[in-house]
Order: structure tokens, then sequence, then C-alpha cells
């Protein structure tokens, strides 16, 4: 049982090291808080998309064109809408980039309309912000074939009224505003109808949620590290040749060392699931989550040995664990959300142990159970073996 | 004594290490090449040598933290090779390197390496207890080993390759870097564990201390046993020559051959600076540094004013005369031509 000695060691080394306490713990949870905070806010204002109403016409259905931008509520979460008196003005905000767009209503919108006219609608867009000016152009067309469903359907309505043995005036008026109301209705049905298509399913993350899962993992990663760090500083310090000098088998040295690390992660990810949870996070099932947990500390210990058995020297155990915390956790989605990235780069987030982690957590914050996220368990274990066998079969002893 | 040493019960004067034709190669560089020695039970046994001579090496496979390249190694009949653990359970080792956990006090530190020997309980705290007054050191026992001297770190060094009773303690240059009163209290634990039935291997480079402690020396240099026996069979390879030590400013030219071709001197070695023996040094070199020249001679009274005399027609500036009887730095200096510090 000399293994638990060896760990219960290393954790007592490590608890009295205030900067490791510093990096494995408070680091990540002050992290959580920055970036949930600043992203979170940058996200909300990147969501929704500014733009400029500048309504000339005399008319009834200008007004109810440029409305949709501040009363409907789908398209009130798209945009950050401001009225603005003159297309001079608009034109000017958005060639400074403060606004994405620009609708500009003429004066004789509702009049052309009336009249049988066509009428033309002016969107100003900034060459600059494509999608944004795709999605304000495809909103703007969306409300102009309303109001032009909602003209024609009461233009036809009235013809056909007027050829109708009807004579009563309130039945003609109320024919031809059920018509119209009937437009109205099959275009905001329209509208929503796109909305629905691209929302996402499930439970929704917040910036706090994800970049919980996402730090945590990656501080998971740094706490794995030490472990690698401890090894080789044993090594040169020759405490590691010394307990190769006492009856004491190889197999029980790195166990315990392992043991150590192990524990150190899973008391790092139980005070950081405490945290973030105090603070409104809700990770969703917690069996489901304590086995990604486990099965992340698993592959980050193995990747600790691997590293260890890799880097000859502190110095170089400090760099290649940098350069691999760093790569994985930016391709595995610690610092923003995989589906930002391009699509020849998301796959790659499969290499990384941050990828397959943060895509459980991430499931099960929307709501999934154990069951399906054991194969991302599946591959954290195989990760964890991978990386293991190779650095307990590479590592230098002596 | 030990568990193991108790069970077994010791006898004096039989073979507890036996080293045979020894050789660990790294690469195609031979840090020890064909070493062979045993050492009895009950004795200190030393390995003198310069640094990179393969002590440490020797002792290392003698731990079983190495594996020999050739040859075997013994310990109480039990090969390293065979069975490693058996034979790190007679042994109690104290590297060179103070092999501590700095941030984890003395006394945790003692409990760790007790466990990693296998004591537990009673029986742990009162083995940590006693190395800790052996090291002298119980009263700071609560204390981090970052906060000790580098002497107390020595101690509590030794202290960890104790606390089992090993009946062979391997004593690795324990007393590099320390002042001279941590260095005493180190000789002096040794006698007193040798006393209490401790079978000591001691290497160092400081013949002073193997004089001091040892029964029997082997002289290692380049790899090799160059000379084994006791401090007086050692002594007796020299002879009755003394080594008369001359430091001088300036070696002007001629002049070692002026002294070799003196009667009754049997050798002469120089070199830079204050150290002795090693490797002739040319007039420039010595202008700047200074040198020593070293005399072997068996009539040391009448030599050293003829070598003085000598020096002092050659205009050399002499700094230094020092005559002393043979001792292992002689004998060193007489198997190697060079000094044990060199």
């Amino acid at each position: 049982m000399r293994w638990i000695h060896i760990g219960i060691r290393d954790l007592t080394i490590t608890v009295r090291d205030k900067a490791s306490i510093g990096i494995l713990i408070a680091m990540p949870m002050i992290l959580i808080v920055i970036l949930s905070s600043a992203l979170g806010n940058l996200a909300e204002n990147l969501g929704k998309t500014a733009i400029g109403v500048v309504n000339l016409d005399r008319g009834r259905i200008g007004g109810e064109v440029t409305d949709g931008f501040f009363k409907d509520g789908q398209l009130t979460k798209l945009f950050a809408a401001q009225r603005l008196n003159t297309p001079e003005q608009a034109r000017e905000l958005v060639a400074r980039g403060d606004l994405a767009g620009a609708l500009i209503v003429p004066e004789d919108f509702s009049r052309n309309l009336n009249n049988g006219r066509a009428s033309e609608l002016t969107l100003l867009t900034d060459p600059g912000r494509e999608i944004a000016g795709v999605v304000t152009r495809s909103v703007a067309e969306s409300l102009s074939i309303r109001v032009s469903s909602a003209s024609i359907a009461a233009r036809t309505a009235a013809f056909y009224a007027l050829r109708l043995p009807v004579k009563n005036p309130a039945i003609i008026n109320a024919t031809i505003g059920k018509a119209i109301q009937s437009a109205r209705e099959t275009g905001t049905i329209e509208a929503v109808a796109l909305d629905e298509r691209t929302a996402a399913k499930g439970e929704e993350i917040s910036q706090l949620a994800y970049y919980s899962g996402g730090m945590s993992v990656m501080f998971l990663m740094f706490g794995a590290m030490f472990g690698a760090f401890s090894l080789v500083r044993e090594r040169d310090n020759w405490t590691l040749p010394r307990m190769l000098m006492t009856p004491t088998s190889r197999v029980e040295i790195l166990g315990g060392k392992l043991f150590g690390v192990f524990i150190i992660g899973v008391v790092q990810f139980a005070v950081l699931y405490g945290f973030t949870s105090a603070i409104g996070v809700k990770w969703g099932d917690p069996v489901a989550l304590a086995l990604v947990a486990l099965s992340t500390v698993c592959a980050a210990t193995g990747l600790s040995v691997f590293v260890a058995a890799v880097g000859k020297t502190v110095r170089a155990v400090s760099g290649l664990a940098q350069m691999i915390i760093q790569f994985m956790a930016a391709v595995g989605g610690s610092f923003m959300p995989v589906s930002v990235f391009p699509s020849w780069l998301q796959p790659v987030h499969y290499a990384s142990v941050n990828g397959w982690a943060i895509d459980a957590i991430l499931n099960i914050m929307r709501g999934s159970h154990a069951v399906s996220v054991l194969p991302n368990v599946a591959a954290l274990l195989f990760i964890a073996a991978l990386f293991f066998g190779v650095g307990a079969w590479r590592l230098r002893w002596e | 004594m030990s568990e193991a040493a108790q069970q077994t019960p010791a006898t004096p004067g039989g073979e507890i290490v036996v080293v045979t034709n020894l050789v660990k190669r790294f690469g195609t560089h031979a840090a020890v090449d064909g070493v062979s020695f045993s050492i009895r039970e009950g004795e200190v046994f030393g390995l003198l040598g310069p640094n990179g001579a393969g002590k440490t090496t020797t002792i290392s496979m003698i731990s079983c933290l190495l594996a020999p390249t050739e040859g075997t190694v013994s310990v109480d009949g039990a090969l390293t090779t065979k069975e490693p653990m058996r034979v790190q359970g007679i042994l109690g080792v104290v590297p060179q390197e103070i092999a501590l956990y700095p941030t984890l006090t003395a006394a945790e530190n003692l409990k760790f390496w007790g466990r990693m020997y296998g004591l537990h309980g009673q029986l742990l705290e009162q083995r940590v207890a006693e190395a800790l007054d052996l090291a002298g050191l119980a009263d700071r026992a609560k204390e981090r080993v970052e906060t000790y001297s580098g002497g107390m770190k020595r101690r509590i060094n030794i202290a960890a390759g104790i606390l089992h009773h090993p009946r062979l303690l391997v004593m690795d240059e324990p007393t590099v870097g320390i002042d001279p009163q941590s260095r005493n209290h180190i000789l002096e634990t040794v006698k007193e564990l040798n006393r209490r039935g401790m079978t000591v291997l001691y290497t160092s480079h400081y013949m002073e201390e193997v004089e001091f402690l040892c029964d029997r020396v082997g002289i290692m240099d380049h790899g090799r046993v160059i000379a084994l026996g006791t401090i007086d069979e050692l002594k007796r390879l020299v002879g009755d020559e003394n080594v008369i030590t001359v430091r001088v400013e300036t070696l002007p030219d001629g002049v070692l051959d002026a002294l070799r071709a003196l009667p009754d001197v049997d050798s002469v070695t120089v070199s830079e600076g204050e150290s002795e023996g090693a490797e002739e040094v040319d007039a420039d070199e010595v202008a700047s540094e200074g040198a020593s020249i070293q005399v072997l001679s068996r009539d040391s009274g009448a030599v050293v004013a003829d070598v003085v005399g000598v020096l002092g027609r050659a205009h050399a500036r002499i700094l230094s005369v020092d005559v002393r009887e043979p001792n292992l730095e002689s004998v060193f200096l007489h198997l190697t031509g060079k000094s044990l510090r060199d």
C-alpha cells in the first residue's frame, strides 16, 4: 500500500504550494467569471444586429413595416433597431460602421401600394458586414412581402367585392378586412417559421455555463500536468531514485503518483462544480457529469505520464505541457464554441481531451443523460490508456 | 538492527557485499570498468576517488538503481539483478544529493521514507523520534526542511536512510558542501552507527574522512579500483615516502629537471595554482596562476633543503613549503600522479 502514501504525500505538497492552488482553483474561477461576463455581453451584442429605420411614408403601411423591428418578438431578438429621421443620417451611421444596415421607407410608399403601383424599400448595407446585411435584407424582404400581400389582398378583395351582388358597405369592408388580415398573418407565419429553423435544440446554454465547462476541463489539464512536473522534478531532485532504492516497485511508485494526480483532479473539479453551481450554472445529470469528469481526469492523468516521458527536464516538460494544453484548449472549445470554427477545423476538436469532454458536458447541460455521453467517456478513456501506455513505456526513471 | 538483520544474525567478518567484475557502460563510455571488492559484515568500507571515478555508479548498482552491463553484485547472498527487493530491504541508502521534500517537515519526510521501507504505526513513530535524536534535530522536527541549513538537511538526509535499521548503510559523499561542525556531527554519527553493528559503505573524495572512518578502503580512478586494503596496507604502497609540496609564484625553465636530478628524490610533479600533482604546465600558465610542485622522497628531511636551494638559485619565488608523511592523498598521488581533488 505504499502507493497510497506516495499519493497522499503529493497531495500534501500540492496543497501547501499556494501558487499551485492559485493555478488549479482560483484561476479557473476568475477566468470563468471574466470570460462569461466579457464574452457573454459581447455575444449578446453580436447576436443583435444594429440597424436604422427611416420611415418617410405619409401613409399607414410604412409604419406597419417599420414597427415590425420594434414590436415583433422574433425580430427584437435579432435586431437592435433605432428610428432615424433622414436617409442621410442613416447613410452616415452605416458608413461609420455603427449600423449594419438601414431600411428606408419612401414618402409615397402607402399611396403607391394603395394605387396598385410598385413601391420600393431602400436597404443600406455595409459590405464589410456581409452576414448582418444578408439577415437584414432577408427580414426586409419578408416584411415587404407581408405588406405587399396585404395590399394585393385588399385590392383584390375590393375588386371582386364591387362585382358581388352584395351592396352592403359593412359586409364589403368586413370581407376586405379579413383578406388583409389573412395576408398579414400568412406573412407573419413565414417570418416566424424562418426563425424557428435556426433556433438551438434543447436547453439554452449561457456563457457562464459554457465557460464553466470549458475552463474546468482546461484547468484539469493544468492540474494533471503538475503530475508530470512532479515526476520529472523528483527525478532531478533524487527523491525518485531514492524511492527506487527502497523496497518499492516502479508500479507502486507510478501508481502512487497517478493516484495523487487523480485525486487532485477530482477535488479540483468538485470545487469548480460547487463554485459554478453556486453562481447559477446548471450542470445537468450528476451521474453523467461524474462519468465525464472522471474520464477526463483519467485522460489528463495519462497525458501527464506521456509528457513526463517525452520531456527530459522540468523546462522541457513545462514547454511541452503549455503547448499541449493550449492546443487542446483552442481546438477543443475551451475558449470558444467549436461551432464558430470554420468547417475544416471543426473535426480537429476530436483530437483533443477538451473536445470530447466539453462536447459531453454541453450535452449534459442541454439535458442529456449518462447513456448518451458514453461514447465520449469511451473516447476519453481510450486517450487515457493510449497516453499512459506510451508514457509508461518511454518513461526514464534514473 | 534492521528487521532483516534480526532474523538473520550478522556473522562478524563474513562478507555482506561481494562485487565481481562489475562494468557499467553508458554508450561507449565505461563509467565502471571491471570493479571487484567485498565488504565484511560490521566494517566501514570506504570508496575513495576523485569526482568521476565511478563511485556513485558503483553504489547505484549495489543499491539496484542501475543494472550492471557486466558482472554481479550480491548482498547477503542475494544478487541485485535477481532479488532487488530483498537487497533493498537490507540496504539503507544516503544519496549524495539531498533527496528530501523541502515543503514537508523533517518529521513528515522521515515518516514518508520510513513507510517506503515498510514501517508503520508505533514502530514508525519510534524510529522517526530515534532518527531525529541521532540527527540532533528533535527540537526542529516540525519545521519544513526548506528552512534548514545545508548541514541540517544533510543530517536529515542521513536519518532518512537509517530509519529501518539497515544491515548495510550506503553513504555517497554525505558531507559535500557543509560546514565543519555538521561534518564532524555526521562523521561521529557514522562511527556511532558502526559501533551499533551497522556495516557502512562510505564514498568520498575527502581522504581525511576516509582515514578517520574506514577499516578498509578501495581507491577508484577512471572506473577501476586501483588499490584495495586497510589504511596501513595502502600507506605501505608508498613506503616511507613523504610528500614535499612547494608553492611557487614562477616556474623557471629547467627547474623541474634540476629537482628530479637531486639525490633521494623519487618523483616530481607540478600543477597550477594551489592544487597538487597532475598535469605539467608551461611557464606562461605558471606566471599567471602560480604552481605547486610535489616532490616524493624517502628522506624528506635532507631533500627539502636541496629543493629550496634549487628553486632559490633558479629565482623561483617560493610562497610556501609543506612536508607530509604518507597518507591516502600521497597513495593516490603515488598511484595516479594526480591529486584526489583534481
